[in-house]
């Protein structure tokens, strides 16, 4: 009886503050993971469940652990693999935003074919060690595409893993530099990129070879070509493989 | 994030535009262009040339 009392004075509570269409609207945002009960039904982040939902392909090679970042929690690392297991076989991307220092998920985004996009609160990143990761289909390349450098700009986001197939990345930068520093880094990346695949395409013998000789010597490009600090800002690019 | 006022700020992150494989066709996209020095340029495709070479390939514009 006692716990009965005590639920209906929250629920008066909650009730006081929001009517029951706000507090619908608020719960259904598709702004993150967010669930919670409310009278007798459960109103939820529909990608969130939707990507709960999601089944693990337990046939693929794991994530090891040990090729994430020294800051990665194990509950972190159990939710990267896990991500890789879920999303590897869809054909849109996937994408979350996460605490790497507690594995807890903050955002969750369904995107498609080839992007992730999403709205976030910034409110609900602060005091966070935020890390996203996403997919990437298998028609697309593992390698980061210039949209990924975006994290150069992101004060509150120091790590971002993309999964693929068969290799995935980490992009590691704890720090922020400016739109316009950003944006040029990007152009330069963009020019260097373009005139390599063209290159590669002119030379390239068939389709086969084309496309593993970009996912290489892109892979070894941006590994080893770009600048691996900006404005005394460590950039570091990690590629690795399952298992 | 320490400043108050940027508390409540709605962000948008887009991850887009992975690279499809070949033979695909993608478009390099960017809102507006930087202008670099022609020096800063020529610097660049210089050490670009240098990189592919290793692959046994050369740079088309």
């Amino acid at each position: 009886m006692k716990l009965k009392k005590i639920f209906l004075v929250i629920f008066g509570f909650l009730t006081s503050l929001f009517s029951v269409d706000d507090f619908k609207r608020f719960l259904n945002d598709n702004m993150g993971g967010l669930i919670l009960p409310f009278g007798d039904e459960v109103y939820f982040d529909e990608e969130w469940m939707e990507y709960k939902r999601l089944e693990i392909d337990e046939s693929v090679k794991s994530v090891n652990p040990k090729d994430l970042p020294d800051d990665f929690c194990d509950e972190a690392c159990r939710l990267v693999d896990e991500f890789h297991r879920k999303t590897v076989n869809e054909k849109v991307e996937w994408m979350l935003y996460f605490d790497y220092m507690t594995g807890e998920v903050i955002y969750c985004w369904k995107g498609y074919e080839d992007r992730s996009i999403g709205k976030f609160d910034e409110i609900y990143l602060v005091d966070r060690h935020v890390a996203s990761i996403h997919s990437h289909t298998k028609d697309l390349y593992s390698f980061p595409s210039l949209d990924n450098f975006d994290i150069l700009e992101n004060s509150f986001e120091d790590f971002e893993i993309i999964t693929s197939a068969d290799a995935f990345w980490i992009i590691e930068f704890k720090g922020t530099i400016s739109k316009i520093s950003r944006r040029r880094f990007q152009q330069c990346l963009r020019e260097d990129m373009y005139m390599t695949i063209e290159s590669i395409k002119y030379w390239g013998e068939d389709g086969f070879r084309i496309r593993n000789v970009t996912e290489n010597i892109i892979g070894n490009y941006l590994l080893n070509e770009i600048n691996n600090e900006i404005q005394c800002i460590n950039l570091i690019l990690i590629k690795r493989r399952y298992g | 994030m320490d400043n108050k006022n940027d508390f409540n700020k709605i962000g948008y992150v887009n991850r887009g535009r992975g690279i499809p494989k070949y033979p695909a066709e993608y478009k390099f996209h960017m809102d507006e262009s930087v202008e670099f020095t022609k020096e800063h340029e020529e610097a660049r495709r210089k050490k670009l040339s240098k990189f592919l070479a290793q692959y046994g390939l050369e740079l088309v514009e």
